[in-house]
Parts: C-alpha cells; sequence; structure tokens
C-alpha cells in the first residue's frame, strides 16, 4: 500500500475494526497509515491525552463522525492547537495541501476545502460503511488509556438491546419515522426488525420525541448505513435523514404522500398506511 | 454559562453564494437546542442548584436577538462576543474564545447543545471542555444537579446511560427530554430593552489562529432522478414480505 519513508502519519482513530476499515479507505495512497484502537469505553479526558502519547507532532488524526469520534476531534484541536475539518467523505493529497469534500445541506453539495498539511489536521469523516470491511495489516495500536481515570463516572451502563442488529452491518434496515403515529406503534416494527434478521433504524424525529433510543437513529447526526435494502416506513425524508441512508443500494418507502422527499430516493414507493403495511407483512411471514 | 448561537429560523435556509454559504438576507434566532440547555440552567437556578444563568453568544451585532431571546426567556445576563477579528472563527477559536467567557465569568459550568442547526460540527463544546480542561459529558437528555455533583443520562450511539461528574463540567444537550417555556411577552418587551454586555477578542485575551480551512469550491451533487415504482397495499404488501424473506431476489 504504502511505499512512503517521509512525512507524517495518519493515524485512524476508531473504537472497532469496522469504523477504522471504513476510514481507512479514505486515506490517500501514498501515506504513513496506522490506526489507533481506542478501548471502547474510553471518555474524551482519557482518550485525548492517551492518543496524544501516540502522536508524533505533525500527524494527522483521522476519526469517524459518531459523537465520541466529534469529542476526541474536538479535544485533539484544542489540545494540540490544530486545524480540523467535519463531515468529510473524501480526501485528497495534493503535495502539502489537504483537500476534503465536506458535505453540507444533507449531502446535497458538497463544499471543496484546503488545509495545510504542514503541523497536523484532525479530521471527522463520514466514511460510506463497508460491512464486514478488515484493517488488511495497518498497523494498530491499542491505546487503553494507560491507568488514566476519568472525571466522569458511568453509574448506569447503556444496556445492549437484546437480538439487535448493528445498524452498519445490516444487510437490510427496517426504519421508521413520525408517521407510524407513536411509541406505542414501536414493537411491531422492533418484531418485523427481529422476523427478518434485520436492523432497526428510526428518523431523528422518532428519536427525539422519545420513542426509541439514539442508537437506533440513521441520518447525518446518527448513523450513516448503506445496506442493500432500506424499507423506509412513515418518514418524511428530511435531508438530515436522507445524507445517512443514500448509498442504500434498494429503498423501499411506506408512505401515504407520494411527494414524499424519501419517494425521490426511493426505487418503490408503497402508498398506504405505514403501521397497516407492517401489520400485513408480518402476518404473511409469519404464516411462512 | 448557557452557550447560544444565532442561526438560521423559520424554515430559511443559508443561501448558497459563490464558493459558499452566506447568511445574509436570512432571518435568524436563538437555536432551538439552545432553548433546551437555557431551559435545563433556569431549572437549575430554579431549584437553587445554580444562581445565575448567563447566556453567551459569540457572533456579529445582529447575534443580539438570539440572546435578547435568552433574557426574554429568563437569562440573568447576556454577553455577545463581537469582533471583526472573529468573523469566519474556525471550530478552535471559537470554542477557546467560549472557553474564556466561562473563566471571565466564573462560571461553573458550560451547557450547550450537541451541535448547530447550521453548522453542526457538534465538537465545540469537545474544544472549550478541553480548553478549560473540564469533563464533557456529550448528547445529554436530562440532568439532575445539586451539591453533590452532577447525575445525566446520555446517550453517544450505545443507548442511554447514566453517568456522574463532580465539579465543573461542559454538557451538550439534545432535544425530547427537557420541554423549553414560552417566553411571557412581558418578558419579551422588557427584553427589547435589556442591557447586553459585550465584550471583544481583546477583552477575553484570546489567540486568535487564521482560520486553517480554506473553501474552495461548492458543487451541487448530482441526484440520480429515481421513478420509483408506486405499488398498492396489497401490491405492496406482497412485494415486502418477499424482498424481507428473500424470496424476492430484485425489483
Amino acid at each position: 500500500m504504502s511505499d512512503a519513508t517521509t512525512g507524517p502519519t495518519w493515524w485512524v482513530a476508531a473504537r472497532n475494526q469496522e469504523s477504522a476499515a471504513a476510514l481507512l479507505r479514505l486515506l490517500p495512497d501514498a501515506v504513513h497509515r496506522a490506526v489507533a484502537m481506542l478501548r471502547d469505553d474510553l471518555e474524551v479526558d482519557v482518550a485525548g491525552p492517551a492518543l496524544l502519547e501516540v502522536l508524533a507532532p505533525g500527524d494527522v488524526v483521522v476519526v469517524g463522525g459518531d459523537q465520541a469520534a466529534r469529542d476526541l476531534a474536538g479535544w485533539l484541536a484544542a489540545a494540540r492547537d490544530i486545524p480540523m475539518a467535519w463531515a468529510v467523505d473524501a480526501l485528497r493529497l495534493d503535495a502539502d495541501i489537504i483537500e476534503v469534500d465536506h458535505v453540507v445541506m444533507g449531502g446535497t453539495y458538497r463544499l471543496v476545502q484546503r488545509l495545510s498539511l504542514n503541523g497536523g489536521a484532525v479530521i471527522s469523516a463520514k466514511p460510506t460503511p463497508v460491512p464486514g470491511a478488515a484493517t488488511d495489516g495497518v498497523r494498530i495500536v491499542e491505546v487503553d488509556g494507560g491507568g488514566r481515570r476519568s472525571a466522569i463516572v458511568r453509574e448506569e451502563g447503556a444496556p445492549a438491546e437484546a437480538g439487535g442488529v448493528s445498524l452498519t452491518a445490516a444487510k437490510v434496515v427496517v426504519s421508521f419515522g413520525r408517521g407510524i403515529g407513536g411509541p406505542d406503534r414501536v414493537p411491531l416494527y422492533r418484531e418485523l426488525a427481529a422476523r427478518c434478521g434485520a436492523a432497526l433504524g428510526a428518523s431523528r424525529v422518532a428519536v427525539d420525541s422519545g420513542w426509541i433510543p439514539f442508537a437506533h437513529q440513521v441520518g447525518q447526526t446518527g448513523t450513516a448505513v448503506a445496506p442493500e435494502v432500506y424499507v423506509a416506513f412513515g418518514i418524511s425524508g428530511a435531508v438530515q435523514h436522507l445524507a445517512g441512508m443514500r448509498h442504500s443500494q434498494r429503498v423501499i418507502a411506506i408512505n401515504t404522500d407520494p411527494e414524499a422527499p424519501i419517494c425521490r430516493v426511493a426505487d418503490t414507493v408503497i402508498r398506504a398506511d405505514a403501521n397497516e403495511v407492517a401489520a400485513a407483512v408480518l402476518d404473511r411471514i409469519a404464516a411462512g | 454559562m448557557v452557550a447560544v448561537k444565532s442561526v438560521p429560523v423559520g424554515g430559511g435556509e443559508l443561501r448558497v453564494v459563490d464558493a459558499g454559504f452566506t447568511r445574509d438576507g436570512v432571518s435568524h434566532g436563538i437555536d432551538p437546542l439552545n432553548e433546551v440547555s437555557l431551559e435545563w440552567a433556569l431549572r437549575a437556578r430554579e431549584i437553587g442548584a445554580v444562581d445565575r444563568v448567563v447566556a453567551v453568544s459569540m457572533g456579529p451585532e445582529t447575534a443580539a436577538d438570539a440572546l435578547r431571546q435568552a433574557v426574554a426567556l429568563g437569562a440573568d445576563e447576556a454577553v455577545l462576543i463581537s469582533d471583526p477579528a472573529l468573523a469566519g472563527a474556525d471550530v478552535r477559536t471559537t470554542g477557546r474564545v467560549l472557553a474564556a467567557a466561562a473563566t471571565r465569568l466564573q462560571a461553573t459550568a458550560v451547557v450547550t447543545g450537541y451541535e448547530s442547526a447550521d453548522s453542526s460540527s457538534g465538537v465545540v463544546p469537545a474544544v472549550v471542555a478541553a480548553s478549560l480542561g473540564w469533563p464533557l459529558l456529550s448528547r445529554v437528555g436530562d440532568a439532575q444537579l445539586d451539591a453533590s455533583g452532577l447525575r445525566a443520562m446520555r446517550d453517544l450511539g450505545a443507548g442511554p446511560e447514566k453517568v456522574a461528574v463532580e465539579g465543573p463540567f461542559v454538557m451538550s444537550m439534545v432535544e425530547g427530554h427537557v420541554a423549553a417555556r414560552y417566553p411571557k411577552l412581558k418578558a419579551v418587551m422588557a427584553a427589547r430593552n435589556a442591557q447586553l454586555t459585550t465584550w471583544t477578542a481583546g477583552d477575553l485575551e484570546v489567540a486568535i489562529t487564521a482560520p486553517a480551512l480554506t473553501s474552495e469550491s461548492l458543487r451541487q451533487v448530482a441526484q440520480p432522478a429515481k421513478e420509483a415504482r408506486v405499488l398498492s397495499f396489497e401490491d405492496g404488501v406482497a412485494y415486502l414480505a418477499g424482498v424481507l424473506t428473500g424470496q424476492t431476489a430484485d425489483v
């Protein structure tokens, strides 16, 4: 891959193999590359100083776009006094200039930005998820915090939802939005997703309304997904949401309003009530 | 200290001009997310957990309107940090300026939204935390503050979790848990004449780095025009059941 013998190291800082692999794919070819694999539960006041120990002056750090990654990016930008770019989905290296594509307005525009490679930089990226991708022989440095203690004490962990399928790894995502009417309908979609081995997604409105935890949010500020099939129940398709699912191979929208923005990115629109369709599909699957 | 940002409101979006966006000609107001963090701070004051709530905004003079909204909602004081040298400030500088304001105000907590409604970098709270050396609690829905410290419910993506911290902190908040109050008409009228404190970058003694990120060009991404096939309820159920059970291979 890299035959560069000089120049800074480009570090991908991630918390799991899959996101490290997706971020590595964004890096320019002829650069030194390495992965800083952060222990999953590190708070930024531990992860930041621990990562600083690994970095050499002038190194570039590329992180993901989830909140823990954004926190780390901001922390590093301040602590190292280096510039930062965010919402990046492509980057190029031209001599000592880094050029990035910054996703704006829900992915409808790309703002091309430049920053100097000299002195280092931190880049928060939104790569296209690549289910099952590996880091292929790139040097991995484990960052476990080195015994530092965070000022933040976790009193009650986030319980993993039993049987849930990871959004980024899923081949099929079943998502719902405001159009399902209320939180009492959520179990219907949970069951439908479980029945067909799909991950359960939701729009920002559904999450902000407290119907389902943030972990399920698909969109610019949630998880970006790229499944083979994306099924959108009662989702209008705000740019926020479209930004997180536009890499889906096939989109099926269930909506009573064929003019909803989601229908413009859909391959198939089922013009009907989301809950009625979900219930009927579930019945059909149950009947074999 | 509650960080407030003046953002485009009322369905208005930033307008595209040449290689970038402009705020000119777009109506602005307080970021709705800041109303949530302000509400949380006001409630903390009402139960005596904090003495004073100060709304702080860095921005052009027009950002005063967002601060007046914060005063109308109940902020004790509002500070506008406005300086031509800060125009186009990057996230690093923005975070440092807010951190310097917190220091000058002798704040014990900085409360923000998790990202702004317009540029949405979501990193300014972390810059503030790193600059102050304070712990950062991100994406908090609601939290209780008392003499023993802060207990917060946050969700970083793996589900809600309870966390606690003693001493000063930076907290970014999400919507959906704390409902913001509506301002009283009388308070809105009074806020129009409220005295805002104005600081410059020099007042805060912050080193301003030239923005290191330059915008080169802006291009619209071609959205492939898809002509969706529209199915009725009956056909749709049959099709979807087929896809989800893997029996319908394609189309």
